[in-house]
């Protein structure tokens, strides 16, 4: 039942998750639209606490308590995710929609064999019959580099180094043959020699199996060089998104500015380092109007007042700014 | 001092501008409020409160004496004159359900304060000393742990002779080791924190540490194991009246257990008010304990 | 490196286990002589004072006049051969007399250790699946119960609602007395006796059972490769019994090993509620007539197996765990 090649493969709309702490509400994702088209590579970027890891979330419908749904709608190769009972979900996990996390020693189960890990996934996921499962654990094993893939089944989590144990966790995510792979960064927490290695293990192996890549990340540099498009997010929306190059040259909204400044900064010889001034915001109490106005060099009187809507630039190119927004439109 | 969560001791600049009683009252009032919001250690505190007037009370709740036969018709079913009915031998059951909480409370709260004296000086040398001492009282512990002590308490009662204050003894001799690793636990990891590195800066003796900076803040598992050791003293003891091996002299709802249990089919009444006697006394202080445990050591709850 | 570093701790365990045998049985020595009373007391029973005779004929056989030293040096050998007295009462060695009724304690308290294992972790996992629901709380209600009720009244209390008004099952004793049952009859008949007691017995562990896996449980749950399970697509029972229980699982084994001594202790109730006839009812009769070498006999014994149990267990832990295998393996 899967719906033509022309149709995105995954479509959010207006999704608002919010957590129901003793604190207060945390609108951790604050109404955001995305698209990923098919076997495109989308990367959603922003700073720490955004929001961006709870889409991942809840595209997986995995949010811890006491988080929540409160509106909006996901629909995934023709169907909408949060319409969706609890088996048919567990359904499509692991099989059609995959996830690769962050954290590879506390992602993996630390009393179990990796190969045994693997071997559930390929025993659920390809209907593989419990004796043959070792073996497509060691073949998928050498799918993604690790060497004397033989030996390796057969470690603990704990026995591998960090980079191998990522190269686990996407083995794991690829053995059901995704439609869409989420990666929320999955390189963040890997040594810096070791991650362009897993970058190009990922995109490589996106290739083969024609997936789409939805990847989550703080930095820009792997946005530029891995994704057809990107999401900019800010304190739960999304305050820019387009075509990678478009969106690298000309960047509309002055968040995203910053953000290419910022890791511009440590390419180029420059004389000063660029800092985004103050903090970011407080999930619960956010900043009135546009939430980026009390950082943002060019905020105007209207960015306290007025929410921005979007504005599109040209083609897949949209942002939220009052900079590009037409007075009292 | 402690996190947050532990409002027992409270900050010592606090301590020092008010008077100690006005502390003492500020920090009950606000540690009342928040274990109201536990019913299940609110209901406890009410058994346990319970039982003690009842204890404190029974000759003026109950004037008939629970020892003396006869007093009625053997073998009553629990009416109006009887609410609990009579035993065997004309003995007023509800007599004995009030009398009985008297001995099962002393020696239970006796017994705690006599282990927990122990257990915290044991535990609490082992664990501020540590080194070879604290391998030795930790062995010695363990040995504790692994006998049967249920079966050397009759062994040492039945020999030694059945009076309270055996059985006071020995069920606190065999029972501190529960106490003794929780305290060396925390004299362990209290040691280490800067109060005490201040203290012993100050030039403060190893006692005057003990007793004043680590103890205070150890206080909270006392309280807690205490109160679960009342509990436990209060089987033990039930255990030991129902072989047979209490005071004779004393009414106690064990030994009214064993009194009824060749009776059961014809008089149930005989075996079940002391046995629920024995069952929420017990509810009580476990429920305190872990009241009070949830409200000392707050755990993540995030509903 | 591994098996050099297990071994070590295997042997020191050994060491320890054998150091509190030891300890148990001089502190058993030291009763015979400290019990107010004389030390024939102890040896022959209170029945046997009555036979002067009796009491000499003991007087010699255990050197009661030779030096404190040698008692304790022929107290031990005699031990070491499994010399435990000799019961006037009984007419009939000490050692007999609980080898006899070994087999029905040890049937009875290894019953109530598997069932209270086995529900204890089944109670435990499934109030961790819907923490603060209806079930939760009803399990969290029954384990504050199980581990608060005198187990003698426990007993008595099903006792009169299953054998005295119901009529479902047997009143007592290990067998029907007279029913001369053989094969599978047998067998069924001796387990409708057991039923109760070993459910009066295991009581105690299975709430405290329930209760750490229950909290190990939500801990685990929590965690990150929990979530990883989940968006694996694995079923609720694959994650609750593959992923979480074998992380929450371990700390249950030692509550088993500190349980051991309790169940014991408890047997001995449970015996006598229940005229089970084993080592535990036994002690009891010998304690109703202060027969004191049994007494003694059957504390040395218990203790021994006991401290061994606990010797078994905490081998076990060591092996299961593979965190602690592995680092050994380094």
């Amino acid at each position: 039942m899967t719906v033509s090649s022309e149709e995105p493969l995954l479509t959010i709309r207006e999704l608002r998750t919010h957590f129901f702490t003793s604190q207060g509400i945390v609108r951790a994702v604050d109404g955001i639209d995305l698209r990923v088209d098919r076997e495109q590579t989308v990367g959603l970027v922003g700073e720490s606490g955004c929001g961006k890891s709870t889409v991942a979330m809840t595209i997986m419908k995995l949010i811890p308590m006491p988080g929540k749904v409160i509106s909006g709608s996901i629909v995934f190769n023709g169907k909408d995710l949060l319409k969706l009972s609890e088996d048919e979900t567990r359904r499509l996990r692991g099989r059609e929609l995959a996830m690769v996390f962050q954290d590879p020693m506390t992602y993996l189960n630390p009393v179990m064999k990796v190969g045994d890990q693997i071997s559930e996934c390929v025993v659920l996921h390809q209907e593989t019959p419990k004796k043959d499962a070792k073996k497509e654990a060691i073949k998928l094993l050498e799918k993604v580099g690790i060497p004397s893939a033989s030996r390796v089944v057969d470690y603990y989590p704990h026995q591998l180094s960090g980079g191998m144990r990522q190269r686990v966790l996407i083995a794991m995510a690829l053995s059901g043959n995704p439609l869409l792979l989420i990666a929320d960064e999955p390189t963040t927490a890997l040594d810096v020699t070791v991650q362009a290695q897993i970058l190009k293990l990922i995109e490589g192996l996106k290739e083969d199996y024609h997936s789409s890549l939805l990847l989550i990340t703080h930095d820009l540099g792997i946005v530029a060089s891995m994704c057809d498009k990107v999401y900019v997010m800010y304190a739960g929306k999304i305050v820019e998104q387009g075509d990678v190059l478009d969106l690298f040259e000309n960047p509309k909204h002055p968040y995203t500015s910053a953000l290419i400044s910022c890791s511009l900064s440590i390419d180029e010889y420059k004389k000063d380092l660029f800092a985004i001034g103050g903090t970011v915001p407080n999930l619960i109490n956010p900043p009135s109007g546009c939430r980026f106005h009390p950082r943002c060099p060019e905020a105007k009187d209207i960015c306290h007042i007025e929410e921005p809507q979007p504005v599109k630039i040209d083609g897949e190119h949209i942002v939220s700014c009052w900079l590009h927004m037409q007075k009292g439109g | 001092m402690r996190d947050e969560g532990d409002k027992l001791v409270c900050e010592k600049s606090v301590m020092l501008k008010k008077g100690r009683i006005e502390v003492t009252l500020y920090i009950l009032r606000s540690n009342w409020k928040r274990y109201k919001k536990n019913k299940a250690g609110v209901l406890g505190l009410f058994l346990v409160f319970f039982f003690i007037v009842v204890a404190l009370g029974a000759p003026l709740i109950s004037r008939v004496d629970p020892l003396r036969t006869m007093v009625g018709p053997p073998s009553v079913q629990p009416s109006l004159t009887y609410p609990m009915g009579t035993d065997d031998l004309g003995r007023d059951v509800f007599s004995g359900f009030v009398h009985g909480a008297r001995i099962s409370l002393f020696v239970g709260i006796m017994t705690a304060l006599m282990s927990a004296g122990i257990g915290v000086a044991l535990g609490a040398i082992a664990g501020y000393k540590g080194g070879k001492i604290d391998s030795a009282i930790m062995m010695i512990t363990n040995m504790f742990l692994v006998v049967p002590s249920f079966f050397l308490c009759l062994v040492i009662v039945a020999v030694f002779g059945a009076t309270i204050g055996n059985v006071i003894v020995v069920i606190a001799v065999l029972s501190w080791p529960s106490t003794a690793r929780l305290i060396r636990a925390d004299f362990m990891s209290l040691k280490e924190t800067e109060f005490v590195e201040a203290a012993r800066a100050i030039g403060a003796s190893d006692l005057d540490i003990v007793l004043k900076e680590i103890l205070p803040n150890a206080l909270t598992s006392i309280i807690v194991n205490t109160s679960l050791l009342v509990a436990n003293s209060i089987l033990v003891m039930a255990g030991l009246d129902f072989l047979g091996l209490g005071d004779p002299n004393v009414p106690s709802w064990g030994k009214m257990l064993m009194n009824a249990q060749p009776f059961l089919r014809q008089s149930w009444w005989m075996a079940l008010f002391p046995g629920i006697a024995i069952l929420l006394t017990v509810m009580g202080y476990n429920l305190v304990g872990d009241g009070l445990n949830d409200l000392l050591n707050p755990r993540l709850k995030e509903r | 490196m591994s098996r050099k570093g297990l071994l070590k701790q295997i042997l020191f365990k050994c060491a320890f286990t054998l150091l509190t045998i030891l300890i148990i049985v001089s502190v058993n020595f030291a009763l015979i002589h400290l019990a107010p009373g004389s030390p024939v007391l102890m040896i022959a029973g209170e029945a046997a004072m009555s036979d002067p005779e009796y009491l000499i004929k003991m007087s010699k056989y255990y050197g009661l006049d030779k030096p404190i030293i040698e008692q304790y040096f022929l107290y031990l050998q005699r031990l070491f051969v499994g010399d435990l007295g000799y019961s006037w009462r009984y007419n009939e060695r000490v050692a007999v007399l609980i080898l006899e009724r070994i087999p029905a304690t040890l049937l009875l308290t290894v019953s109530a250790m598997v069932f209270a294992v086995f529900f204890g972790i089944f109670l435990g996992v499934y109030a961790a699946r819907r923490p603060y629901s209806t079930v939760d709380n009803l399990v969290t209600t029954f384990v504050l119960t199980g581990y608060s009720i005198p187990i003698f009244w426990l007993g008595l209390m099903l006792i009169l609602l299953f054998s005295v008004n119901l009529g479902l099952l047997p009143i007592g004793g290990m067998r029907t007395i007279g029913g001369n049952l053989t094969g599978f009859d047998y067998i069924l008949d001796v387990l409708a006796h057991l039923l109760l007691p070993t459910v009066v017995l295991g009581t105690r562990t299975l709430a405290l059972v329930a209760r750490l896996t229950r909290a190990n449980m939500l801990y685990v749950l929590g965690l990150d490769y929990i979530v990883t399970a989940r968006s694996k697509g694995l079923s609720e029972r694959r994650i609750l019994f593959k992923h979480a229980l074998k992380n929450a699982f371990l700390p249950v084994i030692t509550i088993i090993g500190l349980q051991v001594p309790w169940i014991l202790g408890g047997a001995l109730l449970t015996e006598t509620t229940f005229s089970w006839p084993g080592m535990g009812r036994l002690m009891y009769e010998s304690l109703l007539t202060r027969d004191y070498p049994l007494i003694m006999g059957i504390l040395v014994v218990t203790t021994i197996v006991v401290v061994a149990a606990n010797l078994l267990v905490d081998i076990a832990y060591a092996f299961i765990d593979p965190r602690i295998r592995i680092t050994n393996e380094g």
